[in-house]
């Protein structure tokens, strides 16, 4: 469930800088930016599949879970937490969202409803990269709110509208045009949570820049860390993947 | 434990890696970073509220402004807030919600409530997104907005009621109107330099119509004036081009605050509120051409300048509401008003009333802004409910105990005198808290040694020796002795304690009194120290038109003393006139300063001194000239016993200044607390920056830095109490370490403690304060943000292993990164269902580990020690049995999971053979007899595993009642964590029990593969099929990593 932070704020890179931060540059030359910045977009344009293997600590370290998130163009996502040798899965296949949550009852998949469809729709492979003009070519609205700083570093403040009504907002990193905040407003169960996902550690993975270290904050507190282990690029990934499977045994109506 | 933090503290700094630039890097307020304050509230007593609005239809949707803690949205009539104004001015005068278009919200900044304490504005601001965002929109110099009104048949045109300074004259004030949505604004009312716009109305169906009231008021520290022969009630039928100043029907004489509102029900009713000799509710039902008196009754004259406010029905329009010191309301058109939520003199809400919203769908609901908080009426005000969820109490000081965990006593306008704990099971909730004292609250200080008394204060130095066990409250104020002048005490009257001896204490009139035996006699140490002017001691005349003499404008008096806490003969006076006094043998001589310090105007009130714990010639003084019209900050110091004062302010200090705090570890570092915020110096002065982490831009009052756990209480006039938790980091802040691109400091050791528990159901609806985490900090400083490339910590122990990995803070200035001095947890068998209590790893023992920062391929490494809770009861020796209990049933646990899973696999793979002798498949002949022996072989393996974990789904944790040797273990393992001294006899036998369990499974586990395994292979091998191989420790923990 928190995927939406975790995907959608791992991505963008730039190892451009700007030689002096400029004050009013327009949305169209961010965008260029950032895409220069996270390696091209020619190059994130060819990307169409992501796997992702993660480390998940909770508590400071007190909690750990192995994870693993799959998304493949266009918008079809895939998160699988293991705790105590079970996993859980949360899948969106463009059209429905399905979960399978071993720990509150049953290994059957469950549906998910439309806010929760929505928050893994926002993990797709460009908001996973934080290709911003190419969220924007897919039709999801990009507007400039401004500069503002972050933790006292200057960054441009961008609001995303998706198609599913989502919003939200991304700052990127005024000298390297990498985001390194992001924040959105998590369904779950029916509340609105906002969480802040704070990324950094950017390293180059097939010539396009992941971060590798994001801190998730709820209410100005550390919640989640996730540390990325490997990034896989274009490895073949099956549609199935993220269908909603057949329950194994089908329930007898009487 | 003293002495190892005084050691600690004279550990020079360890500074790594240091690249400077030439270039010097100034502190500011990123160079704080991680450090943050954290809210203790409280919200039990809350604070005074200025406006209420609300979305017109949806109800649950509200905004609540508060006099000094700024904005606060609920989306759920109440059950939450969420203050989201924290980046602006937190005194709030005005709240419009766009009828339109209700997420376009207008917020007029400066409350118009105008008491003596009031904050001050900065204009006007708007959202369109429902608060989420907001722009500035102009008239910064209005200081204080009264009203807005958005044109409800257009959003582009909006109307300010700018009531303008308080404390002096200004020419930004009067009506302001704006059509193109506040690019620019027009005024379109104005009478002079002295009289603001205290209030405006429109016609809702007929939105030409306009009225407005303008108010000639001033107020002195000494005196206030609400009247004057230009106020007056004004009226526009063209939107505002032309105006009528009203006459007929209106009380005679001058008139005073004025307050209009229009009946939503019958526009063509249209109400006023009319301060004059003979205060007045008027009523017009001719929209406004001619006006009646309906009521001079008690319930609508009290204190107009305070409580100036007319609600009417949203339908009725026989029905009006009149906030005042207490709420009253009217079905008969004004003629006659009830008292509503009082019985038997005993009022069901706090009285003072400022705001007042009722839902225009449901017109029973009711939102009311009190001087403590905000209160909900769902029967249009005969019971309420109060909202525990605002902490924006209001604090004028503050002090600490050396309780462990410490506490805070502080004194809160309007809501008497509080103590309460700096962190509490569960968080600090406001059932920790507990009331000292009444009235308004200023000093409270607990007594140094015994714990059982404090004293306490209300309003114009009434003094109060309060018993904590019994409750009672022994007045101790000082009286006037024979042939005394009648004495004069400040409405926040100063009160100190003598540093060098405990039942000494300090209170200041005109003169400085002293008492050495807790309050029961006092000695008149000082003759008059005041400027003793007769024409500002008019108090009782005080008020213009109505008489408001509540002691808050009692001048001439002493407003903040200091002994050195290095020569108990040298005190420091300052007082509310401007007059800076000095005795250095005992009060026996005195000598006025004031004439050496350059730079402040005349009679500009002390606002505090600081005597330092340094040096006893060294002082520091903040002097605030804001009630005098003179904003600016004013902090000086001196070296040389006042003789000459050196001003330290730099224009990175915003808003007039409170209070001057001098660290007590560190003489260059001094914490000044103005009505903006909090602000702070490593170098004494030279550089200033504000200090923002996790604090709003509130004004602050007081601070205390407590001496033994280097924590900085931070008391606000309307965020409550913040408390940063420690400040070691700050004081190893040097030029030196600014100008390093990473420099590790040194934390403090960190105590092993285990969570206390009790049972506790959920809520929303209460405001609770986080407690401190309970972790060891790994601290240092970066000079930039790190953005890209590997960067993480790796926490050994003494003997170099590893004990985890943590993500590094990022962020330019102070990084503080969290462990939770815990192992991973442990390595569970996999089961049906979660194993709660293994979920989380045993605390690590106590003693040295290192931290290796890997940045950017290189490596620095951080000192932490951890040691046993100063709190904890428990012997060594049980200390170190409990954690090898745990130790031992960790590795059951992981024990468990090997044979748990080598039992699994056994049988998977005895199921899969025996699905593959059974298979058809091309043109096999499947091979029964085979089968049968795997079957039976996996069948007795099943058995085994469902002996150590359980099997059984369930909908709700624990439901299913199923446990076996890993539950029953996880169990164990649970409670013994969480229990910091020896385990019970029981539980240490248990464990025993359970481990020769798990062998005897193990054991009946290896014999049925010893008769089995080697025949059955041989079998699996003729037929083709790969033989059942065993799960070795060494493959699983290969799995496992």
């Amino acid at each position: 469930m928190y995927t939406r932070r975790i995907f959608g704020v791992i991505a963008f890179v730039s190892l451009t800088f700007a030689a002096a931060p400029a004050q009013d540059l327009t949305l169209d030359e961010i965008l260029k930016k950032n895409a220069d910045a996270l390696g091209g977009a020619e190059a994130i344009s060819k990307v169409q599949t992501i796997k992702m293997t993660a480390k998940m600590v909770m508590g400071g370290g007190q909690m750990e879970a192995p994870m693993i998130v799959q998304a493949k163009r266009p918008n079809l996502v895939r998160t699988e937490i293991q705790m105590q040798g079970k996993s859980m899965i949360m899948a969106y296949d463009g059209t429905n969202a399905w979960m399978i949550n071993p720990f509150t009852g049953s290994s059957e998949p469950q549906k998910m409803d439309e806010k929760m469809a929505s928050n893994l729709d926002s993990s797709d492979v460009d908001s996973q990269i934080g290709w911003l003009s190419g969220m924007k070519a897919a039709g999801h609205t990009v507007e400039l709110l401004g500069k503002e700083d972050v933790e006292g570093s200057p960054a441009y403040k961008l609001k995303i509208t998706r198609k599913t009504g989502m919003i939200v907002t991304e700052f990127l990193d005024a000298q390297t045009f990498l985001p390194i905040k992001s924040i959105a407003k998590v369904s779950q169960m029916g509340q609105e949570m906002e969480m802040e996902g704070y990324s950094s550690n950017y390293k180059k993975v097939g010539g396009i820049m992941f971060a590798h270290s994001v801190d998730e904050k709820s209410g100005g507190r550390s919640v989640i860390q996730i540390s990325v282990e490997k990034i896989e690029i274009n490895e073949p990934m099956d549609d199935s993947l993220f269908k909603t499977p057949a329950a194994e045994k089908p329930v007898e109506k009487k | 434990m003293r002495l190892r933090y005084a050691l600690l503290r004279s550990l020079p700094v360890l500074a790594l890696a240091v690249l400077s630039l030439p270039a010097q890097v100034k502190i500011d307020s990123t160079t704080f970073g991680a450090l943050e304050a954290r809210a203790i509230g409280p919200a039990a007593m809350s604070g005074r509220i200025a406006a209420i609005d609300g979305k017109p239809r949806d109800g649950r949707i509200i905004y609540v402004g508060a006099a000094g803690g700024g904005l606060w949205k609920s989306t759920n009539g109440g059950t939450t807030f969420k203050p989201v104004f924290d980046k602006y001015n937190q005194s709030i005068g005005a709240i419009a919600v766009d009828p339109s278009n209700p997420e376009t919200v207008w917020i007029g900044t400066g409350e118009p409530w105008v008491r003596n304490s009031v904050s001050v504005g900065s204009g006007i601001y708007k959202t369109t997104d429902g608060g989420e965002n907001w722009q500035f929109m102009g008239l910064p110099n209005s200081e204080r907005i009264a009203h807005i009104v958005v044109d409800p048949k257009n959003s582009k045109t909006v109307y300010v009621a700018v009531l303008g300074h308080l404390w002096d004259a200004n020419e930004e004030r009067g009506l302001y109107k704006t059509t193109d949505g506040g690019k620019t604004w027009n005024r379109i009312l104005y009478v002079n330099p002295d009289t603001g716009c205290s209030d405006v109305a429109i016609d809702p169906q007929e939105t030409q119509v306009l009225y407005a009231g303008m108010w000639q008021f001033h107020r002195w520290p000494w005196f206030f004036k609400s009247g004057g022969p230009d106020s007056g009630l004004y009226r526009s039928a063209d939107a505002g081009k032309t105006w009528e100043r009203l006459k007929e029907g209106l009380p005679e004489g001058e008139l005073g605050r004025i307050a209009v509102a229009v009946s939503p029900g019958r526009p063509s009713t249209v109400w006023a509120l009319v301060e004059a000799k003979k205060t007045a509710l008027l009523r017009s039902d001719d929209m406004g051409r001619t006006w009646t008196s309906v009521s001079t009754s008690g319930s609508v004259t009290a204190r107009p300048f305070y409580f100036s406010l007319i609600v009417p029905d949203p339908k009725d329009y026989k029905r009006l509401y009149k906030p005042g010191l207490y709420l009253s309301a009217s079905n008969d058109g004004g003629k006659s008003f009830t008292m509503l939520g009082l019985a038997l003199m005993s009022f069901s809400y706090h009285p003072d009333l400022h705001a007042l919203w009722i839902d225009p769908a449901n017109p029973g609901t009711l939102y009311l802004g009190t001087d403590g908080g905000v209160y909900k009426s769902l029967d249009a005000g005969v019971t309420w409910s109060f909202l525990r969820n605002l902490p924006v109490s209001q604090f004028y000081h503050v002090s600490y105990d050396m309780e462990v965990p410490y506490n805070v006593y502080g004194g809160l306008q309007d809501n008497g005198s509080w103590m309460g704990p700096s962190e509490s099971s569960g968080g600090v909730q406001n059932k920790d808290w507990r009331s000292v004292g009444i009235g308004d609250g200023f000093y409270v200080f607990p007594h140094p040694t015994d714990k059982n008394v404090l004293y306490s204060q209300y309003q114009g130095g009434r003094l109060l020796r309060f018993h904590k066990k019994t409750g009672e409250i022994k007045s101790i104020m000082p009286q006037p002795a024979a042939g005394d002048p009648k004495l004069r005490f400040n409405w926040n009257a100063a009160v100190a304690l003598s540093p060098s001896n405990p039942d000494t204490l300090y209170i200041g009139g005109q003169f400085l009194f002293r008492s050495r035996d807790r309050g029961e006699s006092w000695e008149k140490i000082s003759p008059d120290l005041t400027t003793n002017d007769p024409e500002k001691q008019k108090q009782q005349e005080s008020g213009g038109l109505t008489i408001d003499n509540s002691s808050a404008e009692n001048h001439c008096t002493i407003y903040a003393i200091a002994e050195s806490p290095k020569d108990s003969n040298v005190i420091w006076v300052g007082t509310d006139d401007g007059n800076l006094q000095l005795t250095r043998d005992g009060g026996k001589t005195w000598k006025n300063l004031i004439a050496n310090v350059q730079g402040v105007p005349k009679f500009t009130q002390v606002s505090s001194v600081e005597a330092s714990r340094h040096s006893p010639g060294t002082a520091y003084v903040t002097f605030d000239g804001h009630m005098l019209g003179d904003s600016k900050t004013y902090v000086y110091k001196t070296s040389d016993f006042g003789v000459t004062w050196a001003s330290i302010v730099t224009p990175d200090i915003k808003g007039y200044a409170h209070i001057v705090r001098e660290d007590t570890v560190k003489p260059d570092l001094l914490f000044v607390g103005t009505e903006f915020g909090l602000f702070l110096t490593v170098d004494g002065g030279k550089q200033w920056a504000q200090f923002t982490g996790g604090l709003p831009n509130v004004a602050v009052r007081d601070l205390a830095i407590h001496r033994r756990d280097d924590a900085l209480v931070i008391a606000t006039h309307g965020r409550g109490i913040y408390v940063v938790d420690d400040i070691t980091p700050i004081r190893q802040i040097t030029q030196a370490v600014l100008d390093s691109k990473f420099t590790i400091l040194n934390s403090k050791p960190s105590p092993v403690r285990l969570p206390s528990g009790a049972q506790v159901f959920g809520r929303n609806d209460e405001f609770v304060g986080p407690n401190p985490q309970e972790v060891a900090w790994i601290t240092y400083y970066l000079k930039e943000r790190h953005v890209i490339g590997e960067f993480n910590i790796e926490i050994y122990d003494s003997q170099s292993g590893l004990v985890t990995k943590l993500a590094a803070g990022t962020r330019r200035g102070i990084n503080r990164v969290a462990w939770p001095m815990r192992m991973k947890p442990p390595r569970v068998a996999t089961a049906a269902t979660l194993e709660g209590s293994s979920l989380s790893g045993p605390s690590v023992p106590e003693g040295n580990y290192t931290a290796k920062l890997i940045k950017d391929g290189e490596t620095f490494t951080a000192p932490i020690r951890l040691v046993a809770d100063p709190a904890s009861p428990h012997s060594e020796a049980d200390r170190k049995l409990q954690q090898q209990t745990v130790m031992r049933l960790y590795r059951l646990i992981e024990r468990i999971a090997f044979v748990s899973a080598s039992v699994v696999e056994a049988r998977d793979q005895a199921r899969d053979r025996a699905k593959q002798a059974r298979s058809t498949a091309g043109d096999k002949k499947p091979d029964t007899a085979l089968a049968k022996e795997l079957d039976a072989f996996s069948e007795e393996l099943n058995k085994q595993a469902a002996s150590i974990a359980a099997q059984k789904e369930e909908s709700m944790v624990g439901i299913s009642g199923e446990t076996k040797l890993r539950e029953m273990t996880g169990e164990l393992y649970g409670e013994i964590s969480r229990y910091g001294g020896r385990p019970t006899q029981s539980q240490l036998g248990r464990a025993g029990v359970l481990e020769q369990e798990v062998e005897k499974v193990s054991a009946a586990f290896e014999s049925l593969l010893a008769k089995t395994l080697e025949p059955l292979n041989a079998k699996l091998k003729a037929a083709n099929f790969a033989p059942i191989t065993r799960l070795t420790k060494e493959e699983f923990d290969k799995r496992q990593r």
